[in-house]
């Protein structure tokens, strides 16, 4: 079951973001704070509420909190910071907040205000430039992950009681056409990577980490 | 028309033979071109040289001159000065080219070719150089009865002002004096005046003092510039009222022209310093290889800055906005207060700077800027990788157009980003850290030197993930160990940042 993305905000951004996750087929739910922002985004046939910065957000309570990843996209960046800082508040530890920030200095205070992960604007763009330039190869591979038509994925798959990977050792793990980059501890939530580790059993509610051809990814589903 | 005289012909044959130009041409670079690179080594030699001679003379003044270092001194040190004064005599004008334009100036009005004409022209042009200060001092040190009369041996004096030549900071100086001419003429204008007028003054007023200590016009001048200058040393003073009265108008006066004299100075400083400072980038920025043209000073250039000189990669900042330059001077970045959308900059920089550039980024906050940048650079350079940011998606084909190679929408890929981040969160979040600069483990590139890089690979027995391998825009992904690889493509591994740089190494 897919995740509905809730993005606050309807910016150039946010209208990137809107046309990305369309293509997907993903459900988007947008809530907006300025009468232009409400009226643009109407005229694109999206759902989309008017609210102010400042509002309860009571009404988010109704949503399922563990299939929504919010998005807070404000132009603002110190509305954006106080949106996530309510979120995080209304919302609880379980609800995924994903905020976008300017400077490495605002990501910084997004974090403290409880994003679960903070897009550094700036600091993406120039990566993506200097890899542009630098690493021809390594912004081909990124940039086939990135693009949602590409069929070279990464991919996340959790192993469930019944999982036949179970007790499996991660760094002898060998799956067709697939690369196994690493698995997320789920008692520690903890990143590791097959090639700093010599042996690994995989655990119950354990995250691997792939990247394959969609293809590839769908027989290991 | 008749045949061409023979000093004619010798002249066309010097012009356009390749090594009296080569010759001429290194000697150029040697004596004024400061951006070649061994002119520094030359003016580092010849500033040796001047410090020795003083120190002779220094030792002289004390001890019996030393028969080896007179030797030094009179004849080896003046003949290399001597050398260098006839190369800048010859430098100074193209002698070749007044005779042969002389020649062409005659045949073309029909008239006898007039040598004479050529003659005083070509020593009018030398003359013009030899009354100049520098070349005057030039002269000054190398003539050699100054140092055969004791009494003038002072004159090697001359040789310290010869640094002039050797220290761009002299240079400097006395460029930004000159900016103030009118002012420092006036200043001496007044000064003249006031010691004039003072020293007849007090000398009518204390010669005929029989304590007194002014007694001549010569002691009036003294004690006229000592209390002008306020330094006052009281060896020589009036002692007479009316004394007194221009004593303390001539203090008022001395402490007038210092305030003056320094507003000058300071002035022309503070204007002058930033075209100081510009000359100096510009001069660093003619020796830079393969470096990086930023055009427009962001948040967004900061950063590509900061990441390329990670990567010890050299960056030059073209941005004409002073309140951004600045910014990206306080960054300690090397930066050009000029337009990078104007051909003059890049006339400026020299005509092989697009050559030595490996790639220019636009990123300016302006597509309009960038649009104009890009037709800028493409009209010097066809062959320079140039990539641009795109503020707004509907201009993206425009800067196509202009001949950006590369445009870099940032919204698009914030958006692929987020759409990333929402979907997969754990995933994408693990990958992303392969990005960051410091991590532990890292995504890195291997240049294939070999085919059989991927087994080379396999068989160092470190921990490796391949991830593909990429050649003229086409990525394999996953490859096969034994698959044999075109030379110069590259293969994509993860790996711990050690193990990346060794691999590197081994497989260079």
């Amino acid at each position: 079951m897919s995740a509905t993305i809730v993005i606050f905000g309807y910016n150039e951004l946010s209208k990137e973001i809107v046309s990305t996750m369309r293509e997907q087929g993903e459900a988007i739910c947008i809530y907006c704070f300025s009468d232009d922002e409400f009226q643009s985004a109407t005229s694109e046939e999206l759902e989309i509420y008017r609210v102010e910065v400042d509002s309860n957000f009571d009404f988010l309570r109704e949503l399922d909190i563990k299939r929504c990843r919010f998005l807070c996209t404000i132009d603002d960046e110190a509305k954006n910071l106080f949106l996530s800082l309510s979120l995080r508040d209304l919302l609880g530890d379980n609800a995924h907040i994903i905020a976008l920030a300017t400077t490495a200095e605002n990501a910084l205070k997004l974090r403290l205000a409880g994003a679960s992960i903070v897009v550094a604007q700036i600091q993406s763009a120039a990566n993506t430039i200097v890899h542009l330039l630098e690493y021809p190869a390594l912004s081909c591979f990124f940039e086939k992950i990135l693009d949602s038509s590409d069929s070279l994925q990464v991919a996340q798959v959790s192993i469930s009681g019944e999982s036949k990977l179970l007790g499996s050792d991660l760094c002898r793990l060998e799956l067709d056409g697939v690369i196994v980059l690493g698995v997320i501890r789920h008692e520690r939530s903890e990143q590791l990577f097959v090639v700093e580790i010599d042996s690994y059993l995989l655990c119950e509610n354990d995250t691997l980490i792939l990247i394959a051809n969609q293809s590839d990814l769908e027989q290991i589903r | 028309m008749s045949k061409e005289p023979f000093v004619v012909s010798l002249a066309y044959r010097l012009g356009s033979s390749d090594k009296y130009t080569n010759y001429k041409l290194f000697f150029h670079n040697l004596l004024n071109n400061n951006t070649y690179r061994y002119k520094k080594y030359f003016d580092v030699g010849m500033i040796v040289l001047i410090l020795i001679s003083v120190g002779i003379l220094v030792y002289d003044v004390t001890n019996n001159p030393n028969p080896t270092l007179e030797f030094l001194n009179n004849i080896i040190i003046t003949i290399i000065f001597a050398i260098e004064y006839l190369l800048r005599l010859w430098l100074c004008s193209d002698s070749s080219k007044i005779l042969i334009d002389s020649y062409r100036r005659d045949a073309l009005l029909k008239r006898p070719f007039r040598l004479h004409v050529a003659i005083v022209e070509i020593v009018l042009s030398k003359l013009k150089y030899m009354i100049t200060p520098t070349a005057i001092i030039d002269l000054l040190a190398i003539l050699p009865f100054f140092h055969a009369l004791r009494a003038l041996r002072l004159f090697v004096v001359f040789r310290i002002l010869k640094l002039f030549h050797y220290t761009q900071n002299m240079h400097h100086f006395a460029q930004i004096l000159s900016t103030k001419k009118f002012e420092l003429y006036t200043l001496l204008t007044f000064v003249g005046l006031i010691v004039f007028v003072s020293s007849i003054i007090i000398y009518t007023m204390e010669a005929r003092n029989p304590n007194g200590s002014i007694r001549t016009l010569f002691d009036a001048f003294y004690w006229s510039i000592v209390t002008m200058s306020t330094v006052g040393y009281g060896d020589v003073a009036p002692i007479s009222s009316a004394g007194r009265v221009v004593a303390m108008v001539v203090i008022m006066a001395g402490v007038a022209v210092l305030a003056f004299a320094t507003s000058i100075v300071v002035s022309a400083f503070t204007q002058k310093l930033d075209d100081i400072r510009q000359t100096r980038v510009l001069q660093k920025a003619k020796k830079l290889q393969n470096l990086y043209l930023i055009c427009g000073y962001t948040l967004l250039s900061a950063q590509c800055a900061d990441e390329l000189r990670k990567l010890k990669r050299s960056v030059l900042i073209l941005e004409d906005n002073a309140q951004r330059a600045s910014m990206a001077r306080i960054d300690d970045h090397l930066v050009l207060e000029l337009s990078a959308s104007s051909l003059l900059t890049y006339d400026m920089l020299g005509v092989d700077l697009l050559e030595r550039t490996s790639s220019a980024l636009l990123l300016a906050d302006s597509d309009v800027e960038n649009v104009y940048t890009a037709l800028t650079i493409r009209s010097l350079s066809t062959k320079l990788n140039t990539l641009s940011i795109l503020k707004e998606k509907r201009n993206r084909k425009k800067l196509l157009l202009a001949g950006s190679d590369r445009v870099v929408y940032t919204e698009e890929l914030l958006a692929q980003l987020s759409h990333k981040h929402s979907t997969n969160p754990q995933a994408y979040e693990m990958l992303h850290s392969l990005r960051v600069v410091d991590s532990k483990i890292t995504a890195g590139e291997i240049v294939a030197t070999s085919s059989t890089v991927l087994a080379q690979i396999e068989q160092s027995r470190h921990s490796v993930i391949v991830v593909g391998v990429y050649r003229r825009g086409r990525f394999i992904f996953n490859p096969d160990r034994d698959l044999e690889i075109e030379i110069g493509s590259r293969v994509v591994i993860i790996a711990h940042t050690l193990i990346i740089e060794d691999l590197q190494r081994s497989l260079a």
